[in-house]
């Protein structure tokens, strides 16, 4: 009585949607992006000039800019998090009762929105009344009148702890989780063979949850890479374009100067760029363990 | 022996240090915001705890000259009708992916989850035109449809992954008393697959009550969610931060709330579903 077609009927809503929502759009996308369109000349897509627009990028100086913006930006942020992460893993892997209330509420920062976030630090980064900027100047006096979102270096600086702020958490408790499924043994074993902590992490630990690090390096390489609401919020791609990542500047491109056709390229090199790197290290993890 | 001890007392008091360090850095930027949501207007611009609560501010962003309580309306009718349809689609093509033998399974599971790897403003240039030669711009419709493509991919995968875990068992027995298949899913599978799509409903409830982009884009008036109208707090003199951060904690306590009730199986689900 099973009907052949049953699983096809139950999996049809879900990829017909899908389909409509996602691969529809971005073969139109595509199209898009080999055709002449501004939005404010025309509601009609313009005439069809074939990669014009992809070869335009590369002799665009703010393409250029956005490209060096967002290799910055996410080299930068995945290093700082997914380190920051681990130390916050190990000191949060204990089983201590405050460490575990600590690990209960740790998501927290990761459930607030990073518009929100993105406005709260431009508030508290102000140099007039900012609490951050208060601190720093008090432990770190040469400091204290730098206005952080006002210059290119600090602003950039600014974004990249917001970034690692927003994904610390999460990060954190994918490594805690890891961590701590570790099987005790190994480190009774380490103990009583007279290992320090810096060995026991680095032979033991390290090597242990490196399926973890290159899943977390993925993940957070492409949300680096496709952060936008607070780089919105926090500095708006300023001062001048010097924190206009990619994903800006083609929000920018469509969007305040209704370029279509040329900010739909610009959308399908970050794509490109983003799968390109995603199945470079998806081949890593399937392979397993080269990593030396 | 009391070097040893010595040691194990340093190494206690570092550990310390590094943890009081990393609640610092996660939860002050929280609690100042809190605390400058019941600031009055002077004392926003000064970094001084001591100051004379007050709940003017939430008085004021839900007067009438913000109008605070249709945004959030808003985004409730976003959240709400984006589940509504996410949930039944996303079961549905979970327990067939669970439970089936489909061609290209694992192609097709990893094509679902590549939907998400794709800057999503690629998609939303071509949806921009054609809400706007539908009149669908500035409408809560337009968000709902771009919001499902960022759901129903997560749903899937957090529901597969705890289906896959359920015993099949249950349902064999249940086919043999002659019950339909789809009476099945809603008997067995659905009350025993249930953190699983606690799990999802929440995670998907974050992404679509935080999203921020497709609402910046495609509404401007009328349809405007919560994290878009964040920014109309701005008065003569720039931001108007204490009523902003009255408006902001109202704005996240949800997920906040939510989030924290399905912690363990969210990192566990998310981990697992990288893994395999």
């Amino acid at each position: 009585m099973e009907n052949r077609f049953f699983k096809y009927i139950l999996l049809a809503p879900a990829l017909l949607i899908m389909g409509a929502i996602t691969i529809f759009p971005l073969a139109r996308s595509l199209w898009i992006s080999l055709h002449e369109w501004n939005l404010t000349e025309s509601l009609e897509i313009g005439s069809f000039i074939g990669f014009d627009n992809y070869v335009r990028a590369f002799s665009d100086a703010n393409f250029w800019n956005s490209a060096w913006v967002t290799l910055i930006f996410t080299v930068a942020t995945v290093v700082a998090t997914i380190v920051c992460a681990i130390l916050v893993a190990l000191l949060l892997s204990k089983e201590k009762p405050y460490i575990s209330y600590l690990r209960a509420v740790l998501i927290i920062p990761f459930a607030l929105s990073p518009a929100l976030v993105g406005y709260s630090w431009r508030f508290m980064l102000n140099p007039d009344y900012g609490v951050f900027s208060a601190i720093i100047g008090f432990f770190i006096p040469p400091l204290a009148d730098v206005v952080w979102l006002g210059n290119a270096v600090t602003a950039m600086i600014a974004l990249i702890s917001v970034a690692v702020w927003i994904w610390l958490p999460f990060m954190s408790l994918m490594f805690i989780s890891g961590i701590m499924g570790l099987p005790k043994e190994v480190y009774e074993a380490a103990k009583m063979d007279g290992a320090n902590g810096f060995q026991t992490f680095f032979r033991i630990t390290l090597p242990m949850i490196q399926p973890i690090v290159l899943i977390a390096t993925i993940l957070m390489t492409m949300f680096a890479l496709k952060q936008f609401d607070p780089i919105v919020t926090l500095t708006s791609g300023g001062p001048g374009n010097s924190t206009e990542v990619l994903n800006f500047l083609v929000y920018n491109t469509s969007f305040r100067y209704f370029d279509m056709g040329y900010g739909a390229a610009l959308g399908y090199i970050l794509a490109i760029i983003t799968v390109a790197f995603v199945l470079v290290y998806m081949r890593k993890l399937v392979k397993g363990d080269d990593w030396n | 022996m009391n070097t040893v001890k010595r040691k194990k007392v340093i190494y206690s008091v570092f550990e310390l240090i590094g943890v009081l360090l990393v609640v610092t850095f996660l939860f002050f930027p929280i609690l100042w915001i809190l605390l400058t949501a019941f600031k009055s207007g002077e004392d926003v611009y000064s970094i001084s705890v001591i100051f004379e609560p007050t709940l003017d501010n939430f008085r004021r962003i839900f007067s009438s000259a913000y109008n605070f309580e249709n945004y959030y309306m808003n985004s409730l009718i976003v959240v709400f009708f984006t589940l509504i349809i996410t949930l039944p689609v996303s079961i549905l093509a979970a327990y067939s992916i669970s439970r089936f033998k489909i061609p290209g399974k694992t192609l097709l599971m990893f094509a679902i989850l590549a939907t998400q790897f794709i800057p999503l403003i690629v998609n939303v240039i071509p949806f921009f035109s054609a809400f706007r030669n539908w009149g669908l711009l500035d409408t809560t419709i337009a968000l709902i449809i771009v919001n499902l493509g960022h759901t129903i991919p997560y749903a899937i995968w957090l529901i597969k992954g705890f289906m896959d875990s359920i015993p099949k068992d249950m349902e064999e027995a249940g086919a043999i008393d002659g019950a339909s298949r789809l009476r099945i899913i809603w008997n067995i599978v659905l009350p025993m697959a249930k953190p699983g799509i606690i799990t999802a409903t929440v995670f998907c409830f974050v992404v679509v009550w935080n999203e921020f982009m497709f609402a910046l884009i495609l509404t401007s008036q009328e349809a405007v969610t919560l994290p878009v109208a964040l920014s109309y707090f701005v008065g003569e003199n720039g931001v108007i931060w204490n009523e902003m951060a009255a408006a902001g904690i109202i704005y996240v306590i949800p997920t906040i709330i939510f989030m924290l009730i399905v912690r363990k199986q969210f990192v566990k689900g998310m981990s697992a579903g990288a893994i395999k």
